[in-house]
């Protein structure tokens, strides 16, 4: 196949990049020069070889124990459970949460073929059946959506007996918007997890 | 509520089509075959997001085209506000703009609300229990956009659960998918039970006073549960499991149930005959649409195809004099001839035309309609 063929057809595997992009980014590289493309095809080489899962919390990290896992000022008590490292990312974000994490890297999704044995459930119980470890209050924080929450209701039902205090996150109104743009499903269980003052 | 404009693109067998209602009442007319159903069809997607009759999403995009749009215009009489709704269909997929903003489906729905009457609802007794919780649900949708997201939630854990039985998984990875089974399907069992509850009297004022000499009506939600709390359904679904793993499907919750008529004390299904049925289902859609103009403090549109080919005389009269009650829009198709419609309708007030031809609509005329001598 002729080089720049190859390299559209490779670029056109991204997810949400057809072969129109495909085509703009392959101009766009062959423009850049060949020190541009050396050093992008030494990066995408040297991130899939040296990224992987960090042994304690599976968040994506080039050395053993990620950055989060190895900070002594997080507090060991507090462990957020999350789906994807995107989620985890938006949590840090908030600069709120300083306890440590745990990533599932998906969800419970019967009709996708993907069930507990498919996503890091395996490696939470591993890593909270530890003598060692300091955990004592798990925050299920996968989405709200169906898989989300039988993946949290499945963890939940496995911690609960092993003595943990389970939370879910709250779901309900964003800050700072007013009520009158909410979507009203997001209204609707806002009114459903109310809460006494 | 009032629907201003609705303008159709490449949908079904229209090219380009607008219907320009009028304040009460407007007709569709011409021979079968034209279209005529097909946009009373893209009105009521507007209001409910489905065809009227079960179809492939791409079957809505007229042939040879890549896209397809419906565009309405609607008065809302309680905010005095007009909104413009527009759906659009890509292939198998939609985008839901309101006020030309993108939203979701529980946003876009009670944009429009409207009832539909078409003669197949006159098999609704007779037929599936399925027809008849697509009665509840719809109502229920347009009573209460939320509705919608339980009812999709509801079907998604089902469709996960059913697949879970189908493949002897865990008992644990099944709870899971039960405890929002039974959180959302005993939302939906209490909503169905306390609109049931509420039509009922209503159904049966109604039907007796249009059957006459009626026998003895009555309406029940027969579930397949006795208690509709979120514990009762949990306890069922955990009971049942071992025969579910069995038959790979989920054998109770509002997926099961029915709407029951009975006409002294037989059901209506078996028992009832042709002129029994129409004058239920009449009542039914009567009663759906009073005690929706009640929720929504305004009527919704009423939408009706080719009724008067189905209801005697009589019943097309009563059928119109109990919508004319409520102030609510009347959009209907007919194959008669235009200036008959006022007799047959027992109407006396404006009239809107509007002809159907081979997917073009001519544009909108008023019909003068004579004034009766004196009120009857
Ligand atoms: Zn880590």
């Amino acid at each position: 196949m002729d080089p720049l063929a190859r390299l559209i057809q490779v670029l056109g595997r991204f997810p949400g990049v057809g072969e129109k992009t495909a085509t703009r980014l392959a101009f766009f590289i062959l423009r850049q020069g060949s020190e541009f493309a050396r050093d992008l095809a030494q990066a995408v080489v040297e991130a899939t070889e040296k990224v992987g899962y960090c042994r304690r919390c599976q968040n994506l990290t080039d050395i053993e124990v990620c950055m989060i896992c190895a900070d002594t000022r997080r507090d060991p008590n507090l462990l957020c459970v999350v789906e994807q490292v995107q989620d985890l990312r938006a949590i840090e974000r908030s600069r709120e949460y300083r306890g440590t994490y745990h990533v599932l890297h998906g969800a419970i999704a019967p009709l996708d073929g993907v069930g507990p044995d498919d996503i890091k459930v395996k490696e939470l119980l591993a890593r909270l059946s530890q003598e060692n470890q300091e955990v004592q209050e798990v925050i299920l924080a996968t989405n709200p959506s169906v898989e989300g929450e039988a993946t949290a209701l499945y963890i939940q039902r496995l911690l609960s007996p092993m003595g943990f205090k389970v939370s879910r996150i709250a779901s309900g109104l964003p800050m700072g918007s007013d009520i009158e743009y909410v979507d009203a499903a997001t209204i609707a269980q806002a009114l459903v997890g109310r809460r006494l003052l | 509520m009032r629907l201003l404009q609705a303008q159709f693109t490449d949908f079904r067998n229209f090219v380009d089509a607008t219907v320009t209602p009028g304040e009460s009442l407007s007709a569709l007319v011409g021979p079968n075959g034209q279209g005529k159903t097909n946009a009373i069809e893209a009105i009521y997607m507007v209001a409910a997001l489905r065809p009227l009759r079960a179809v492939q999403r791409r079957a809505l995009i007229r042939s040879g085209c890549q896209n397809a749009a419906i565009k309405a215009q609607v008065h809302h009489e309680q905010t005095g506000l007009v909104h413009d709704l527009e759906i659009v269909f890509r292939g198998k997929t939609r985008r839901l703009l309101r006020d030309a903003k993108e939203v979701s489906a529980i946003d876009f729905l009670g944009g429009l609300v409207a009832v539909s009457f078409t003669p197949d609802d006159l098999q609704l007794a007779k037929g599936s229990p399925e027809a008849r919780r697509r009665f509840l649900d719809r109502a229920l949708l347009n009573a209460r956009p939320t509705y919608l997201r339980r009812a999709l939630r509801y079907g998604k854990a089902m469709r996960d659960r059913n697949r879970l039985l189908q493949q002897q998984a865990s008992d644990e990875e099944l709870t899971a998918f039960d405890s929002i089974l039974a959180e959302e399907g005993s939302y939906i069992l209490r909503a169905r039970g306390e609109y049931v509850h509420r039509l009922a009297p209503k159904l049966i004022e109604r039907f007796q006073a249009i059957g006459q000499p009626a026998p003895n009506l009555a309406v029940r939600y027969a579930s397949s549960l006795g208690e509709h709390t979120v514990e009762a359904l949990m306890d069922r679904l955990t009971a049942n499991r071992p025969v579910d793993r069995r038959r790979g499907s989920t054998s109770v919750g509002p997926h099961r149930d029915d709407l029951v008529f009975e006409l002294d004390g037989a059901l209506a299904k078996e028992r009832a005959s042709q002129g029994q049925h129409r004058a239920l289902i009449l009542a039914l859609k009567l009663v759906e649409l009073e005690d929706l103009t009640e929720t929504l403090q305004e009527p919704p549109i009423l939408l009706l195809d080719d009724m008067s080919s189905e209801l005697d005389a009589a019943r097309t009269r009563q059928l119109f004099h109990c919508v004319q009650s409520l102030q609510g829009q009347v959009i209907l198709t007919s194959t008669h001839q235009p200036e008959h419609l006022p007799t047959i309708l027992g109407h006396r007030r404006e009239l809107v035309l509007q002809r159907v031809h081979a997917g073009t609509m001519s544009p909108a005329e008023q019909l003068f309609v004579p004034q009766p001598l004196e009120s009857p």
